[in-house]
This record gives structure tokens, C-alpha cells and sequence, in this order.
């Protein structure tokens, strides 16, 4: 049994074609000699046929057969619209919809609807003679009786029917009783036939929604983004209540048993008058005990609301996750709503397949597979000429002759398969041939000629493959049907690398050859990479992305190459491509594994950022020429980021290295920044003084709640801080720091007066990098700051 | 229906007209927007401007013509600047704020960056006058 939903679509279709041919019939019975409806009535029974046997419906596809041949033989006028056959028509259709309404049960076909429907019309070719036995009502029955079970009604009326034809074509009289017969009881099958769970939409529409959708994706991101910022909100509120309370403990502790001892003052002279002399003591214990506990209230109180605010921030939190998840599944089933199975678009391969095989004399046997995959319409049409390209080359050069294929050992008889799958984000169309294999020897010789390769260079199978694709490159040198592939593989490329998709070849000399077209699920919504490099964000979308890997900093120094798991490929550094600055990195940086046309390359970024899905906007005319990106996407935050276009901006940089014109601009040192947190005046001046003197820029805060409010607004590079402050001491800031994971980029040296020991070990153990005793000179802060600027800045 | 009008019908005819403009006073007619690249003066027809903005973020996009200052983002529309200092051969005054004029060229849209506000004239008076169309055509990415 055919895949489900591959009936599904089955079912919508066949609907509106028995619509016309209902409609078609009825105006041929009233009127034989309008014939302007026959033409569309001969397509949509073809088309039936066709899209039948597609889902292996048989029966269904044989009586449609059956069908068209008559609307054909109308059609040329051979044949006459008697109202008998117009009767059979109707039959032919009911016989249809049954069978449709028994599929859709989940029954399957009558395995004998066929052969009853055409003993039907042997007795209208037979009009002439007596009618042959009791056969026709004999069929009509046991078709009936298969009904019965769900509708004995409509049952009578058909057996009434079969009888009818019968005598029908003897007169013309008879065909207004069917009319009404159908009038009434045959209309109620049809309305249930035609209950349809499909609507038709325009492409349109969909595309709208779909748009739409991706407006809402970016608006879903950004949420989703600032959620995570309102729990770092959380956080330091949670860590400012967690002092405040423990600032209020200590300060109610405090006056609270100060009070206490007033309070036994307070007992032996409660009652009695209030003494002079008590009272001043009394006033001062009543308004710092009322203020203590007041404040502890109010603690009591905030602390309170921060746990609802907590679980406010939490619930808010799960709901956007929720929301997230609606919508990605709400734009799956809208992408789905523009999905058609790959399966309805094979057919028109297979017509072409046949076409070009004869044309070149070659025996093929065109197998497809991946029916039900879902492919978008917009894609598939983009890249039917791609995939028709690649399979004429097949066809064309890289299946043998029936001879050369004997002669090898083969069977004479070429196989073609053409499949088609998931694969997570993308769609994989693969197509694969037995034939002799792409024949290296010639790319290179071709190459060779057209001086696109030097004669000593050293070029693996994986280059030559590469050189395919070079626009202008073609090894079909004229008349030479028997040379390798190549014709136009450049204009495939281009192809998918405009849908954001990728080509990829494998071959083996006399076992044939592969090709893989990758492209995206969808064209408007996409995931993509994002990374950055020389200190902008870029994306690639995620189907060009083939791996992630990282390398250290000191290999990648000349390195030209970059070795993953035995496959050694070119490296190429996107801050050099774009000819930005290196922002430098810690000790490793990122590895984007490309698969540029079959080809792998490495290309180093600065770092990674993440992976969402969004909305790709091309550039518009005024920026079309721009080959090195793809067009932009906008952030969750409104901020631009460039899609690279990997297939273009390395046959750029491949192009200008030929002619030296790569011009890397001299990486520009930035100032690196230090903040400075100290109580006091003179020390931040001093140090301030002395640093900016060395040419670093200098931030000053005076505690370590003014620092870390600094360091969220500013890159900071070093902080020197001193351990006791107001508000927020060292060790505190220390201690946050290190929560945060900031200690990594920005070191911490403490800066004190405190020189024992313990202070020095707790420094220590709280993460600090280094632990200078004041007072100090210019050059000890200089050595310090220079000694622990985090590593990467250094470049 | 003209201001007058409609200020009667939503009740604001007691209210000043904008700008303390005696109500009989003729509102000089837009026709043409004059600014500043330098010391270049460049005219745009009024039909061409579909708003005059504050620069905002402009992000550079490596490895593209001189002329293409870079991109920004304006409601969801990312738009070319386009710097005229380079196309002119001049410069951009240092210390005059910069305003975009975002130039409509048949539903494809330019921001040009300008020296200071422009000024919107009646009469073009010194300014080059920019045909946006050609213009877009002779400046755009080949």
C-alpha cells in the first residue's frame, strides 16, 4: 500500500478532477455536439490515470484508462455522446468514487471494480446485439453487495441502475429516469466522496503566512533573548536583596541588643511616670529598635517579593519556551502547507529520462525513490533544471553504450537511481549512475589546456572534481559525447548556491558516479551559523555548514591546511577574505568545515555565537553585485548581519591571489582598557596617571557596584581593585566576577594595603591573578598590568 | 479637503496653527530637497524623499565598493548608505551631524548621507539637481 498521505493528496486531487468530468459529462448528455469541454475532460482523465497508478490505485487508474480512451475517441469525433454512454461515464465516476471512499476506509481497492466497469461498456459497444446473459447484473451485485454494509440505500439504486443500462442504449427515453434516479439517491455518495479535508490556497497566501511567520520568528527570538537577560536581571537582584538583608540582619542584630538591655531599664519603669531622666534613653531605644525592626519588615517584605519576582521571571520564562515551540511548530506546518511530495515531481523526470536515453541510444532503467519526501515547491522549481542538467549528463556520458557495457561486464541495461530524503534542516536529492565514472585523466588534460592548472602542480582527485564547477570549464569538447562530465556544472552551482544549497560529487572509475544536491527545507526561514570574525557577526546558513571544529592559535599561524580526522583541507581565514582586523583569540579559534561544491575548506572565525532560524533578506539591486554575501538577516536586537556566501567569496580570494591583490590591512591595535576600583581619589588618580601614561585606556569606579555596572557598558580588559571599599568590598567583586565567569577576559589584580598573608591566599583562592601591596611605584602597577591583561589581547 | 478644514472639523480651529503661522498665510510649496556633502550642494526632486533621519548604527560591509558606506537598519528594512564624498570627491565636514535622506528610486531604496539637516526648498536654488533614477543606475554594486 502507497504511503497515507501520499493518497492524501491523492484523494484532493482526484476530487477536482471528477468535479469537471462530472460537470463535462453532464453538458455532453445535453448537448452531444459541445464539444468545447472534451479537451479538458480527455487531460483531467489522463491525468487521473496517471496520478493513480502513482499511488498504485489500479483499479482507479484503469478505469480512468478506460476513460480517456473514449474522451479521446469523442474527441476526434469518432465516437457519438449518447445519452447510454453518458451513462457509463457516470458509472466510470461512481465506480471512482467508491473505490476513493473504500481507500480512504483504510479498505483498499475492489480488486474487480475494473472488470465490472468494463463489461459495462462492451454491453454499450454490444447496444446492437441482445444483451449476453445475466453477467452485467451478475457484477453489478457483487459490487453491491460489498456496499450494502454501509449503504443499503444507495445499493438499490444502483442494482435499479444496472439494470437500467441494460436496456438503456435501445432507447433514448429511459436516460431522463436515470437522471432523476440520480437525482436523488445517487448525490447523497457523491456529497460524502466530496467532503473534502482539503482547501485550495494560492501560493501566495502561503508564501504571506509565511512571511509573516518569519516576522514573528524574529520577534520570538527576541524574546527569547531578553528572557535570559531578565535572569541575570534576576540574578543581581537576587544578590543586591541577599546583602540588603544581610546589611539589615547585622544592623537590627546590632540595636536590637542594645535595646535589650534598655529593655530591662524599660520593664521596672514602664508603668509608673515616665521618668525624666529615662526618657531621652527610652526615646533613643524606641526609634532605632522601631527603625531596626522596621527595616527588618521591609527586608522581610522585599524578600518576599523577590521570591514571587522570582517565580513571576520563571513561569514568564516557561512560557516563552512554550511560545517558541508553537511557533516553530506552527511554521513547520505552514512551510509544510507549500510542501509538495517529491513523488508527484518525478514524473517529470521520468518522461525527459526516456527522452534523452533514446536520443542517445543508451538503454536506462530510471529508478526513483523517496516518494513521500516533502519538498517545497519554490525549491523544487529552482532547481528542476539542475537536477534534469545532472541527469542528462548521466545519460549523455556517464552511462555507457549497451556494447561498451557488455563489453565491461555490466548489464547492458544502465541504472539511474534518483532519491530523495531528509536530512535534518535539509533536503538531499541524490543521483546516482553505474556508468564508467568520471574520468580524471581528462579534467586534467582539459585543465591543463585552458591553463586553469600548472603542469607540476599536484592536484588530488577532490581539486580536479573541484575544477568542474569553474565556470567556462567543460570537458565535452565539441562532438565528443564519449568525454567526461562538465557541461554547465558551473550554473548548477550558481543555482544552489543562490537557494543556499550544495553540490557534492562522488565518483569511481567504472562503478559510476554520485551527485548530492543538499538545499534547504525552506527558502524563507533558515537555520543558520552565527559567528563572528574581526568584530562583526556573520551567519552561513546551516546546510553549507558541514562540521565544527577549533585549532590552536599557534598552529594556525602559517598553517595552510587543516587536518580533521585524516581529511586534510585548505585553510582559509575569513578576517583575511574580508580583509578585516584580527580581533584575536585565546589559545584556540573556531573551524568552519566548508563543502564548497565537493570540495571541503576550513575556514577560521573569531568565534561562535550560536545557531537560530531566520529570515534571510537579499540585498536589493542597488547592492546585487556584491557577490561575497548573500544578503542579510536581522538579529533579535535589530543588529545586521551579513550571510556569507562561501562559494563566492573563496572563488574571489582564489581569483586575487592568482593576480597578488589579496591586501590584508595591518591589524589595528585597540587600546586595551583597565578599570581602576579603588575608594580612593588619589589612588584611582595615581594609578590612572601611570597607565594612561603606558597607552592604556583607564576606567575608575569607587567600589565594586559601580565596577561591575561599569564592566557591563564597557570591554574591559584588566580590573585593579582594592579589597576594602563601601557598598561592595573586593572580595565581594571578586566573588561575583568569578560567578559571572568574567575572571577569564578580564583578570583581576588586587591592589592593597592589606599585606598579610591570609588576605593574600583568600585573594588568591577567589581568583585573583595577582596581589600588589601599596604603596606602589609606576613600575610595579606597569609590570602587573602588562603581566595579566588577559593573554588574548595580545595578539 | 486642506489643513484649514480640517482643523475646523476636529475642533482645533481656537488652537494656533502649527508653527504660530497666521492661518491666511500661504504654506510654501515643498518641491525639492537641498543638502550638504562638503561643501557640495546636491538637490533631490521632494518626490524622491521618503524621510529625512538620524543617523543611526551603520555597519560596514567589508570588501565592497568605496561608495557603499555601509548598511543600516530602519524598521526592519536594511538599506545601502550611500556616501556621496566618495562618489563626489570630497569630504564629509568633521563635526556636523550627519543626516540620512532616504531616497526612493522606484520602490528601491538609498540612504544618502548628508552633511547637517536639508534643507526642503520651493525653488531649487544652488544645488546640483540629482536625477535618482540615473543615479542609482550609474552607482549601483555591478
Amino acid at each position: 500500500m502507497a504511503n497515507e498521505s501520499l493518497i492524501e493528496f491523492f484523494i484532493a486531487e482526484a476530487e477536482d478532477h471528477i468535479n469537471l468530468l462530472e460537470k463535462g459529462i453532464l453538458n455532453l448528455e445535453s448537448n452531444p455536439s459541445d464539444r468545447s469541454m472534451i479537451e479538458d475532460m480527455f487531460r483531467s482523465a489522463h491525468t487521473l490515470k496517471g496520478s493513480a497508478a502513482l499511488v498504485k490505485l489500479g483499479q482507479i487508474s484503469k478505469i480512468a484508462h478506460l476513460m480517456e480512451d473514449i474522451f479521446e475517441e469523442i474527441k476526434d469525433g469518432k465516437k457519438k455522446t449518447t445519452s447510454g454512454l453518458a451513462t457509463w461515464m457516470f458509472r466510470g465516476l461512481d465506480a471512482i468514487k467508491r473505490l476513493i471512499k473504500s481507500v480512504r476506509a483504510g479498505k483498499g481497492e475492489d480488486p474487480s471494480a475494473f472488470e465490472k466497469f468494463n463489461s459495462a461498456l462492451n454491453q454499450i459497444h454490444e447496444t446492437a446485439k441482445p444483451v449476453s446473459g445475466p453477467a452485467p447484473l451478475e457484477t453489478a451485485s457483487i459490487l453491491e453487495a460489498e456496499m450494502v454494509e454501509e449503504e443499503p440505500t444507495v445499493s438499490a439504486e444502483d442494482i435499479l441502475e444496472a439494470e437500467v443500462i441494460e436496456e438503456e442504449p435501445v432507447a433514448a427515453g429511459p436516460a431522463k429516469t436515470v437522471e432523476e434516479k440520480r437525482g436523488v439517491g445517487r448525490r447523497k455518495d457523491d456529497v460524502e466522496v466530496m467532503e473534502s479535508k482539503f482547501v485550495r490556497i494560492d501560493i501566495d497566501n502561503v508564501e504571506q503566512l509565511m512571511n509573516l511567520m518569519g516576522e514573528l520568528t524574529i520577534i520570538k527570538n527576541y524574546l527569547v533573548q531578553q528572557v535570559s537577560q531578565v535572569h541575570t536581571f534576576r540574578d543581581e537582584i537576587n544578590f543586591a536583596g541577599r546583602r540588603l538583608i544581610s546589611e539589615v540582619t547585622s544592623f537590627s542584630e546590632k540595636y536590637e541588643y542594645s535595646g535589650l538591655e534598655k529593655a530591662d531599664d524599660k520593664v521596672s519603669y514602664v508603668d509608673p511616670l515616665l521618668s525624666e531622666f529615662h526618657e531621652l534613653e527610652f526615646d533613643k531605644y524606641d526609634e532605632l529598635n522601631l527603625f531596626s525592626r522596621k527595616l527588618h519588615e521591609i527586608t522581610d517584605d522585599i524578600n518576599e517579593a523577590m521570591k514571587s519576582l522570582s517565580s513571576f521571571f520563571d513561569a514568564l520564562s516557561s512560557k516563552v519556551n512554550s511560545m517558541d515551540r508553537l511557533i516553530s511548530n506552527s511554521k513547520e506546518l505552514i512551510s509544510e502547507a507549500r510542501m509538495v511530495t517529491i513523488g508527484k515531481l518525478y514524473q517529470r523526470f521520468t518522461r525527459a529520462v526516456r527522452d534523452i536515453a533514446l536520443q542517445n541510444n543508451k538503454k536506462i532503467k530510471f529508478m526513483t525513490a523517496g516518494f513521500e519526501t516533502k519538498i517545497d515547491k519554490i525549491i523544487f522549481e529552482r532547481i528542476f533544471d539542475s537536477i534534469l542538467h545532472i541527469l542528462r549528463n548521466a545519460i549523455a556520458h556517464g552511462i555507457e553504450t549497451p556494447n561498451e557495457r557488455t563489453l565491461n561486464g555490466k548489464s547492458p541495461e544502465g541504472t539511474i537511481h534518483l532519491d530523495t530524503r531528509r536530512e535534518g534542516n535539509a533536503i538531499v536529492i541524490e543521483i546516482k549512475d553505474d556508468g564508467k565514472g568520471i574520468d580524471f585523466d581528462r579534467i586534467r588534460t582539459v585543465a591543463l589546456e585552458k591553463q586553469i592548472i600548472m603542469p607540476n602542480e599536484d592536484l588530488t582527485e577532490e581539486d580536479l572534481l573541484h575544477i568542474l564547477f569553474r565556470s567556462g570549464f567543460s570537458t565535452a569538447a565539441s562532438a565528443d559525447m564519449t568525454s567526461g562530465r562538465g557541461v554547465g556544472l558551473d550554473v548548477v552551482k550558481e543555482t544552489l548556491s543562490l537557494i543556499n544549497g550544495s553540490i557534492e560529487i562522488m565518483t569511481e572509475k567504472n562503478e559510476g558516479t554520485t551527485f548530492r544536491l543538499k538545499v534547504p527545507l525552506s527558502l524563507i526561514i533558515i537555520n543558520v551559523v552565527i559567528f563572528s570574525s574581526g568584530g562583526m557577526e556573520f551567519i552561513l546558513p546551516s546546510t553549507l555548514v558541514q562540521e565544527l571544529s577549533q585549532i590552536d592559535v599557534d598552529v594556525l599561524e602559517d598553517a595552510e591546511t587543516f587536518t580533521l580526522r585524516e581529511m586534510t583541507m585548505p585553510i582559509t581565514r575569513l578576517n583575511n577574505l574580508l580583509g578585516l582586523r584580527d580581533a584575536g583569540a585565546t589559545k584556540q579559534k573556531p573551524v568552519i568545515i566548508l563543502n564548497i561544491s565537493g570540495k571541503h575548506f576550513a575556514m577560521v572565525v573569531d568565534g561562535l555565537v550560536g545557531q537560530e532560524d531566520t529570515i534571510i533578506k537579499p540585498f536589493g539591486k542597488f547592492l546585487e553585485g556584491i557577490k561575497q554575501f548573500a544578503g542579510v538577516s536581522i538579529s533579535a536586537d535589530g543588529k545586521i548581519r551579513p550571510v556569507i556566501n562561501p562559494a563566492a567569496l573563496i572563488d574571489v580570494t582564489a581569483i586575487s591571489l592568482e593576480s597578488g591583490e589579496v591586501t590584508e590591512k595591518e591589524p589595528v591595535s585597540e587600546q586595551e582598557t583597565i578599570l581602576v576600583v579603588d575608594d580612593s581619589l588619589s589612588v584611582r588618580k595615581f594609578a590612572s596617571m601611570i597607565l594612561e601614561g603606558k597607552d592604556y585606556k583607564v576606567l575608575s569606579a569607587t567600589n565594586g557596584l559601580e565596577a561591575l555596572n561599569i564592566i557591563d557598558d564597557n570591554r574591559v580588559d584588566l580590573i585593579i581593585s582594592d579589597l576594602e571599599m563601601p557598598v561592595m568590598h573586593g572580595y565581594e567583586l571578586l566573588s561575583e566576577l568569578k560567578r559571572r565567569g568574567l575572571l577569564e577576559i578580564m583578570p583581576v589584580v588586587v591592589l592593597t594595603s592589606r599585606s598579610s598573608e591570609s588576605h593574600k591566599n583568600k585573594a588568591f583562592q577567589l581568583g585573583a591573578s595577582d596581589f600588589l601591596i601599596k604603596p606602589f611605584d609606576e613600575t610595579t602597577l606597569y609590570e602587573a598590568a602588562k603581566k595579566n591583561i588577559a593573554p588574548h589581547h595580545l595578539t | 479637503m486642506d489643513n484649514e478644514d480640517l482643523e475646523k472639523l476636529q475642533g482645533f480651529d481656537d488652537l494656533e496653527p502649527l508653527g504660530g503661522l497666521d492661518e491666511e498665510a500661504v504654506h510654501p510649496e515643498i518641491n525639492f530637497c537641498t543638502f550638504n556633502v562638503g561643501d557640495l550642494s546636491l538637490t533631490m526632486p521632494i518626490e524622491a524623499v521618503r524621510e529625512i533621519i538620524d543617523v543611526s548604527e551603520i555597519l560596514p560591509l567589508p570588501r565592497s565598493p568605496e561608495h557603499i558606506r555601509g548598511l543600516v537598519h530602519i524598521r526592519g528594512d536594511v538599506l545601502p548608505v550611500v556616501d556621496m564624498a566618495r562618489i563626489y570627491k570630497t569630504a564629509y565636514k568633521s563635526g556636523v551631524e550627519k543626516k540620512l535622506i532616504i531616497a526612493d528610486c522606484n520602490n528601491e531604496f538609498l540612504a544618502i548621507m548628508s552633511d547637517g539637516m536639508p534643507d526642503l526648498l520651493e525653488e531649487n536654488e544652488e544645488g546640483d539637481l540629482l536625477d535618482m533614477v540615473s543615479f542609482f543606475n550609474e552607482y549601483k554594486v555591478q
